[in-house]
């Protein structure tokens, strides 16, 4: 072999570019990825205000660490996202989980490396899951922007890639002093119904992108908690709103309300408000359950737990044959979420009582 | 007189035929391997330290990678006695923070040049090449420069013992139109100090 080729080649190497197999650097991967600590079982004083299950995993978050573990397992790991131990809410559909830490939107395959895919120019500040009135998550999430604290620009989060579709609900009427933030939105067909506590919103799908929102009309005049949609005959939609109040509007449709009062004592006791807004339908007993409030107090670590609505009857005491929910700390705990897996697991989020899930075959309530 | 003259003759002759072969034995300890056409055998084994990924903007930020190890063999062939020119490959693995091992195979074309003094060699030099990286189900198969400083003791004209210290400069550029954004754009750097034998022949 010639030796004098030698340099030739060597200069040649240079102007070839990287040949990766994937969707990512390898590098980049590695510079994003975070540490992933095992718990074995999450702090019994865990405050738990967000939840999401994606690739065989569930996800929890209230506002510090990132808690994650098998859908099948028992033990929970604990992980930043971005590098931020701040963790604000989780929220997923398909492969991917989504996280907002850090004033940022980070999306994740597996749960230890994120990508920062906040739009340009915009802080996050919170996740809203999409329901629909079959009661699950849709993949379909809701990002609210916060800019100089107004929260009036809601991004449509329909894949792992920088939201481009949103909505400003400022364009529509003048806000009065309630805060503009998008708590709870349900999904009636084609149409999304968006709760914040001064108004109840009308999207449809042509909405998103093109900064229409329209106020629904006609419905009570309070401040609003959380929507639900439950298919039947009819679909129902409800609404809680902070002074303890249900309503319902069947077979909602259109920007009209129609709602009709069903329940004025969501309250247990006075002080504790539905200002806690998660609903949830629970299948095995084809009831809404309820999350109730936390007191006002100097920790706000206190609550009632949540109620259960069963079509007919409110009960405070949840129906279950063999339970052990009144021996257990739900009753007097603040629930910052309610949260259905997809194999009919369900979970009650609290603040400062830890992660509790509940077994539909016997229907008791345990500790993670 | 012929016999002392036989016997003289027979002084000098078993005198010098001692001599020659001592003059030889000298030459032979003066030579040196180190001519054109001459080959080394480097032969590394040591640490290596992630120091940083760079993005093409400039920005540095850490690897989040643990420290390593790294092995690798090189042979040169001398052009002159201070001058070589040859080729290296290295191996090296380094961990992630959910300890998944970064791997790395870099062949090098490489130039070096061997100042010498004493019986002390101090081989600087410059590789360039490619590296495959392997991390988890990913591949790559990324440009490489490797300068390389090392200072050896010649023990022997076919041994020299020492170390070397090499940083490892690894382009990861991605373009528009393909699957990996080009945010994703990196420059790795990598530096190792290694144990050195060279066998020369």
């Amino acid at each position: 072999m010639n030796l004098r080729i030698l340099p030739f080649l060597a200069a040649l190497s240079l102007l070839s570019a990287s040949c990766t197999s994937g969707t990512e650097g390898i590098f980049a991967s590695i510079e994003r990825e975070q540490k992933i600590v095992s718990l074995g079982g999450l702090s019994k004083t865990a405050t738990i205000t967000s939840m999401a299950e994606s690739g065989g995993k569930y996800y929890a978050t209230g506002g510090k660490a990132l808690f994650s573990r098998s859908t099948t397992g028992t033990s929970w790991d604990k992980s930043t996202v971005g590098g931020s131990s701040e963790v604000v809410s989780v929220g997923a559909f398909g492969s991917n989980v989504f996280a907002v830490a850090g004033g940022k939107l980070w999306t994740s395959a597996d749960g230890a490396t994120w990508s920062d895919i906040t739009p340009s120019g915009l802080t996050a500040y919170s996740l809203v899951p999409i329901i629909d009135d079959d009661g699950f998550s849709i993949p379909e999430l809701a990002l609210v922007t916060d800019a100089s604290g107004d929260k009036k620009t809601v991004y449509h989060v329909t894949a792992n890639t920088v939201p481009s579709e949103a909505i400003n609900l400022a364009t529509s009427v003048a806000m009065p002093s309630l805060s503009a933030e998008v708590t709870s939105i349900a999904k009636v067909g084609t149409v999304y119904y968006l709760a914040s506590a001064s108004f109840l919103w009308h999207v449809s799908a042509a909405d998103w992108g093109s900064a229409t929102t329209t106020k629904v009309s006609a419905a009570p005049n309070k401040e609003y908690a959380g929507l639900l949609a439950v298919t039947g005959t009819p679909t129902r939609l409800f609404l809680t709103t902070r002074d303890g109040s249900l309503y319902a509007w069947d077979t909602p449709s259109g920007t009209a309300a129609s709602f009709t009062a069903l329940r004025s004592d969501l309250e247990v006791d006075s002080g504790h408000k539905t200002w806690l807004h998660t609903m949830l339908y629970n299948a095995p007993n084809d009831s809404v359950w309820i999350a109730t409030g936390a007191a006002e107090s100097s920790t706000g670590k206190e609550g009632n737990g949540y109620v259960e609505w069963n079509g007919s009857s409110l009960l405070t005491t949840p129906n279950t044959t063999a339970n052990n929910y009144t021996s257990s700390v739900l009753p007097t705990s603040a629930l910052g979420t309610l949260f259905r897996g997809s194999s009919l697991e369900y979970f009650a989020g609290t603040v400062a009582h830890g992660l509790w899930k509940w077994n539909s075959t016997d229907k008791t309530w345990s500790q993670q | 007189m012929s016999e002392r003259l036989l016997r003289s003759l027979l002084f000098v002759a078993l005198a010098l035929g001692g001599v020659f072969p001592l003059a030889a034995q000298a030459t032979e300890l003066k030579y040196d391997h180190r001519v054109a056409g001459d080959r080394a055998l480097t032969i590394h084994l040591g640490p290596i330290f992630p120091s940083a990924f760079q993005k093409f903007d400039g920005s540095l930020s850490s690897t989040n990678l643990s420290v390593g190890g790294t092995l690798g063999i090189d042979l040169d062939f001398y052009l002159n006695d201070q001058f070589r020119l040859g080729g290296g490959l290295r191996g090296k693995a380094t961990a992630s923070p959910n300890s998944s091992t970064l791997f790395m195979v870099p062949i090098t074309f490489r130039a070096v040049w061997e100042p010498k003094i004493d019986h002390f060699s101090f081989p600087m030099g410059l590789g360039a090449g490619f590296s495959f990286t392997n991390f988890r189900t990913a591949t790559s198969f990324d440009p490489i420069l490797m300068p390389t400083v090392g200072a050896y003791w010649n023990m022997t004209s076919s041994w020299s013992f020492g170390i070397d210290a090499s940083e490892w400069i690894v382009f990861q550029p991605y373009y528009s139109g393909g699957t990996i954004p080009t945010s994703d754009s990196r420059v790795a750097y990598f530096a190792d100090l290694t144990l050195g034998a060279i066998y020369h022949f």
